[in-house]
């Protein structure tokens, strides 16, 4: 029962007012499709994406193996590879404040390479993939250093480098030694510090923690966040870990089959998820500190990119699949608080999905919405079971 | 003691009168580094019993242990001290034994995708292991077999999945499959080392479920492997938490999970991401770990090797081991436990036997049994 009274005090601590920035747009990606060109036909792994990354802020983007998360991030840096291909759509970067935007998707190779490091740059999930591991540690951030800013010098660029390192809390001696001579936090901390050599606008994150254990992964969380403090940067983050986004996020966007299903803040995802995958998802992290109860996860399989639904890719697995689901695809709609793309959400009752299967009067002032829901999804599990 | 609110989802069993099925105790595994000189302390000291109908969590970041006490368990290793015990008897190695030990100790692991041969149809995979053990022979009982193993970990209709290659299925099937296959010889334990973390996050719980309906079902013991100490408090009905080839703290999950005594245990907790702490919910989610580089398991410490990242060490931590402190069902290796009222410290010979009372009347001399050589 402690957990509960716990519960509570979160809800009376969240009322007081965080300041609100200015938001202004630093990515604006408007209807980018990517499809990879297979022998056995045009994969779609992104339909028509379209979100807005605001400066300093960070976006996480959730979604299981083959939503096409990934794909997104590297289309987003224009970092993918054939048979991968941007077949429509613009990612707009503002990189100055006031200047006129710059449409990634229509630039070459050379004309991006201005844009690399400087104002976007990357980490990957797999650091000792991405480390040259014959080159010293020191010489990859010299090297990165000295290509995008002609203006420093190698004595400057490797005062720079320790300063880096020690950014992420790896003593600058390092500088000196080979990759494979760092655990594997330090590779990915290293990394991330590579990532801020040119202080980059907007840094994507793919996985970055998904190969190192809880404890580090929180250490590297912690550091991230205290850098992203200091230095302003935004942070597009993709994970399949919906609970560590809700923790980091400003806006986050949940994937499934190549589209964004529901967009919305950390709160609004938390208190209220209102697509029934989204649901489905919250429903899939064991809780900590709530009190435990029996979870379902979400029954069946992820879709066939190659052979998707007419309708809603989720429909096959949605516990509150309607006629319609089947036959017509759901748009990603306006609503308060984020965007939706369900059939049973609607401008005038956004939060139809919410409460499909029963009626939910206790919706009052102070109650909690997601405790709401959760009651109405053990009924659910009740019957499904394990049945997966 | 017990704050689970899903009551009648678990029973809480009485360990008490119960031997365990397999059981380790004060584990040693020294293995040589290659090359070198230097000894790797893997497991230094670990006890720990599985019992019938019972999931048992081993929890702790990359490097504690875990592993290679699954390794030991699957007789992969060879303790290089303590002793392991089935049916309370000492386990035996060669050709002959070992058969016999697999057929009731299973493995599942971690990768689906390298665990089961991309080749070879879902009726192989799962009729060689009944043919193996001899549990089915001819065509018609051995594919009747397969359909209720699949049965078994729902994939229905199996008549629509015998006929597949691992290739065609995704993440969570295959690894219904492996479950399969270690089901075949209708084992008494299963060793389940992170298998869920190669998954999909909507689909992990479903095989966590299945874990936990086979041990009501068939009465299995479970060892779970991971290090995400939630789905272990989801799962398991006791927890045992690891760090530097040491479990540092052990009990029933609830209680260790809302009451943790160890810091280790502590950090462990706030660390993993908790989606009540939501940005936006007030709460603070930057924490400090100074420093979570694993340690030095070449070293032989004096003191607690927790104690360079404990943020509450005391000055004799670095200078003696802390022994147990036992309370009731649980027990924590932490000399802070000292002042706290609850916990009396163990003497030597119950520290080696956390799993019950009845280990009691088990001879002392069993620790003698392993006969290979010690590397030190």
């Amino acid at each position: 029962m402690t957990t509960m009274t716990e519960a509570e005090s979160t809800e009376s601590r969240s009322e007081t007012p965080h300041e609100a920035p200015t938001r202004r747009p630093l990515l604006e990606v408007r209807g980018l499709c990517v499809d990879y060109i297979t022998e056995r036909g045009n994969v779609r792994a992104c339909d028509d994406i379209t979100l807005t990354l605001h400066r300093g802020e960070i976006l996480g983007i959730a979604g299981e193996s083959a939503s096409g998360k990934s794909t997104l991030l590297a289309a987003l840096g224009r970092l993918q590879r054939p048979p991968a291909v941007t077949s429509a759509g613009s990612v707009l970067l503002h990189h100055e404040i006031g200047s006129a935007a710059v449409d990634l998707a229509q630039l070459s190779e050379n004309e991006l390479a201005a844009y690399r490091w400087v104002d976007i740059s990357i980490v990957m999930q797999s650091a000792m993939a991405c480390l040259n591991p014959v080159m010293r540690l020191g010489s990859q951030f010299t090297d990165v250093i000295r290509e995008h800013m002609p203006a420093v010098g190698k004595g400057e660029a490797r005062e720079r480098a320790a300063e880096l390192l020690q950014m992420v809390g790896i003593p600058s001696h390092r500088l000196d030694a080979y990759p494979h001579e760092l655990s594997g936090g330090m590779q990915q901390r290293a990394l991330i510090a590579l990532s801020l050599a040119c202080e980059p606008q907007l840094v994507l994150m793919d996985e970055p923690t998904t190969a190192v254990d809880v404890v580090m992964q929180r250490q590297i969380l912690t550091q991230i966040l205290r850098l992203q403090e200091r230095l302003g940067f935004a942070i597009a983050f993709v994970t399949h870990d919906l609970s560590l986004l809700l923790e980091i996020s400003d806006q986050i966007a949940i994937m499934y089959g190549g589209k964004i299903v529901e967009i919305g803040t950390a709160e609004q995802l938390y208190r209220a998820p209102r697509h029934p995958y989204t649901q489905g998802l919250r429903q899939a992290f064991p809780p900590l500190s709530e009190p435990v109860r029996r979870l379902s996860g979400i029954p069946g399989s992820p879709p066939d990119l190659l052979n998707l639904p007419r309708g809603c890719a989720f429909a096959p697995r949605c516990p509150k699949r309607i006629a319609r689901c089947d036959t017509e695809l759901p748009p990603l709609l306006e609503v308060p608080g984020g965007k939706v793309a369900c059939h049973l959400s609607t401008p005038e009752n956004p939060n139809g999905a919410i409460g499909a299967t029963a009626h939910t009067p206790q919706e009052q002032e102070g109650s909690d919405g997601y405790e709401v829901m959760a009651a109405e999804e053990l009924a659910h599990d009740v019957k499904e079971g394990d049945a997966a | 003691m017990t704050t689970r609110t899903d009551a009648g989802q678990k029973p809480i069993a009485d360990h008490v009168d119960r031997t365990p099925i397999l059981e380790v105790r004060d584990l040693e595994v020294h293995l040589r580094a290659p090359g070198g000189r230097r000894t790797v302390r893997a497991v230094d000291g670990a006890s720990l019993a599985l019992h019938a109908g019972e999931i048992t969590a081993l929890v702790g970041e990359s490097g504690s242990g875990k592993t290679t006490i699954a390794r030991v368990l699957s007789l992969v290793y060879k303790p290089t001290g303590g002793s392991l015990l089935y049916d309370g008897k000492p386990v035996k190695y060669g050709h002959r034994a070992e058969r016999a030990y697999y057929s009731n100790v299973q493995l599942i692991f971690q990768d689906p995708f390298a665990s089961l041969n991309a080749l070879k149809k879902v009726s192989y995979i799962l009729g060689r292991a009944l043919r193996i053990h001899r549990i089915a022979s001819g065509p018609r009982a051995v594919r009747a077999k397969v359909l209720e193993l699949l049965g078994l970990v729902n994939l229905t209709p199996g008549e629509s999945f015998v006929d597949r290659y691992p290739t065609d299925m995704s993440g969570g099937q295959r690894q219904r499959i492996a479950i399969a296959r270690s089901l075949a010889m209708n084992p008494r334990v299963l060793l389940a080392d992170e298998p869920t973390s190669m998954l999909d996050a909507s689909i992990r719980i479903g095989v966590l479920n299945l874990l936990d309906r086979l041990r009501r079902e068939h009465q299995l013991a479970v060892l779970y492997i991971t290090h995400d100490i939630a789905s272990a408090r989801y799962l398991a009905d006791r927890v045992n938490v690891m760090f530097g080839g040491k479990i540092v703290e052990y009990g029933d999950a609830e209680d260790v999970i809302a009451n943790p005594k160890h810091p280790y245990t502590r950090q462990l907790i706030s660390a993993a991401p908790d989606p009540a702490r939501y940005k936006g919910s007030g709460h603070e989610i930057i924490t400090d770990i100074s420093d979570a580089s694993p340690i030095d398991n070449t070293v032989e410490y004096m003191g607690c090797r927790f104690a360079a990242r404990c943020p509450v060490a005391l000055p004799k931590c670095t200078t003696q081991q802390p022994p147990y402190f036992v309370s009731g069902t649980r027990a924590t290796a932490c000399w802070r436990a000292e002042d706290d009222p609850s916990f009396s410290e163990t003497t030597p010979q119950s520290t080696a036997t956390h799993s019950g009372a009845g280990d009691e009347a088990t001879p002392p001399s069993q620790k003698e049994h392993v006969s290979h050589d010690s590397t030190e």
